[in-house]
């Protein structure tokens, strides 16, 4: 079973995840990722 | 300095809370309800597909046995340059599909042939690894029986959503993530319009559709929004579902910074997006979509403007630690996901699956 704390952690992760997703989208974007995903 | 906290609390404080709750009161003073009926107008699935074979069997037996009828089903699946012995697949499928062969081009110019050789005027938009629940079509085609809904996007089921945390490594924030952008999308759909669909399951009129550019990487993004921004609404169909994994957090990563580089593409392809007088989703679309982009920017310069005025105030003192204490957890719980997929490497070969992914969250 998972811990209160645990959760928030996780989703505390995925939330800085997500940010650096954003930040490292713009040279994705300019390095033209594969066309396929 | 003090300039820069506060912008930035506002901003990301907008973007993840009061952009929400603008929804939330919006949706209830001024709902826009759109006009459901059952009906089962004969429709045209088109999935794109490279190196899919393992996956096609039990797709299009999954897309037959819906509860519709199958006369009014034509299924169109796209071989976009498959190596992977697909053909033995499909001569066993025999009828029930037709099969598009194109050298390998991407997704987009599959998609592309694939609403070209469709028969009837309703499109409906599938992946090879999501299948759909039984009723989904049903629930799919109701709301385009008003004539305003030009589209609908269906709901896609992360198995992590059940908050166990399914058998992913990072299924709880996943989970909880998703729940969140659903909630956006439902409220987004109640007063205007959804910002885009989800590509695993989305209905989209025939006559709505224009070509996609070739590097297109949302295609469920930019087809729908083509239709909002021809004035026709894309609304949310809870009921529609289909069904997938959540992603092991490499996986997860690397699909975000390609979903995210897709928004900043899209704003390229279509500026109208960025016009108040031509996107009639203007607001959602500036407080969601562009937004998120620019949110860590303001973390960072949270972090920087709390750290050089903790010294003079305790109001900046206590926001750097809550932020401190923010990334401990945040790194604790980046310790939790790489000790979630040690243990599951060791007991299953299958939860470290790194071709389990999620798909559909183009935010």
């Amino acid at each position: 079973m998972m811990s209160k704390i645990e959760r928030v952690a996780r989703v505390a992760f995925t939330f800085v995840l997500m940010n650096c997703a954003a930040v490292a989208a713009l040279p994705a974007m300019a390095c033209r990722q594969s066309l396929w995903r | 300095m003090e300039i820069v906290f506060w912008l930035s609390v506002v901003f990301v404080g907008y973007v993840y809370a009061g952009y929400p709750a603008l929804l939330a009161v919006w949706s209830r003073l001024a709902p826009k309800p759109f006009r459901e009926r059952p009906q089962t107008p004969p429709v045209t699935i088109v999935i794109a597909a490279r190196n899919e074979a393992r996956q096609l069997a039990a797709r299009v037996a999954n897309l037959r046995a819906l509860d519709y009828p199958q006369a009014d089903v034509q299924i169109i699946l796209v071989l976009d340059g498959s190596d992977d012995g697909t053909d033995a697949t499909l001569e066993r499928l025999g009828d029930q599909i037709d099969v598009v062969r194109l050298p390998p081009g991407g997704k987009a110019r599959a998609l592309n042939a694939g609403v070209a050789a469709a028969r009837h005027d309703i499109l409906v938009f599938a992946d090879a690894r999501q299948p759909f629940a039984s009723d989904a079509l049903r629930a799919l085609v109701a709301p385009l029986a008003d004539p305003a809904v030009g589209g609908v996007c269906g709901e896609l089921v992360i198995d992590s959503e059940s908050g166990d945390g399914g058998d992913s490594a990072i299924g709880e924030g996943i989970g909880g993530y998703w729940r969140y952008e659903k909630w956006l999308r439902r409220h987004e759909s109640l007063i205007g319009s959804t910002l885009g669909a989800t590509g695993a399951i989305y209905a989209l009129r025939r006559d709505l559709w224009r070509p996609l550019p070739d590097d297109t990487i949302l295609d469920d993004v930019l087809a729908p929004m083509r239709a909002v921004l021809n004035s026709s609404r894309i609304v949310f169909a809870a009921g529609a579902r289909a069904f997938d994994h959540a992603a092991p957090a490499a996986t997860e990563l690397s699909r975000k910074i390609r979903t995210l580089a897709g928004n900043y593409q899209i704003l390229r392809c279509e500026p109208r997006l960025l016009n108040p007088r031509a996107n009639p989703v203007w607001l959602q679309y500036m407080s969601h979509k562009v937004g998120r982009l620019f949110v860590p920017y303001a973390l960072v310069a949270l972090v920087v403007s709390s750290a050089a005025l903790a010294p003079a105030s305790p109001v900046y003192a206590v926001a750097f630690a809550c932020q401190v204490v923010f990334y401990a957890l945040a790194a604790y719980g980046a310790y939790l996901v790489w000790r979630d997929r040690r243990q599951a490497g060791s007991t299953s070969v299958a939860a470290a699956d790194p071709r389990v992914v999620m798909k559909g969250s183009n935010t």
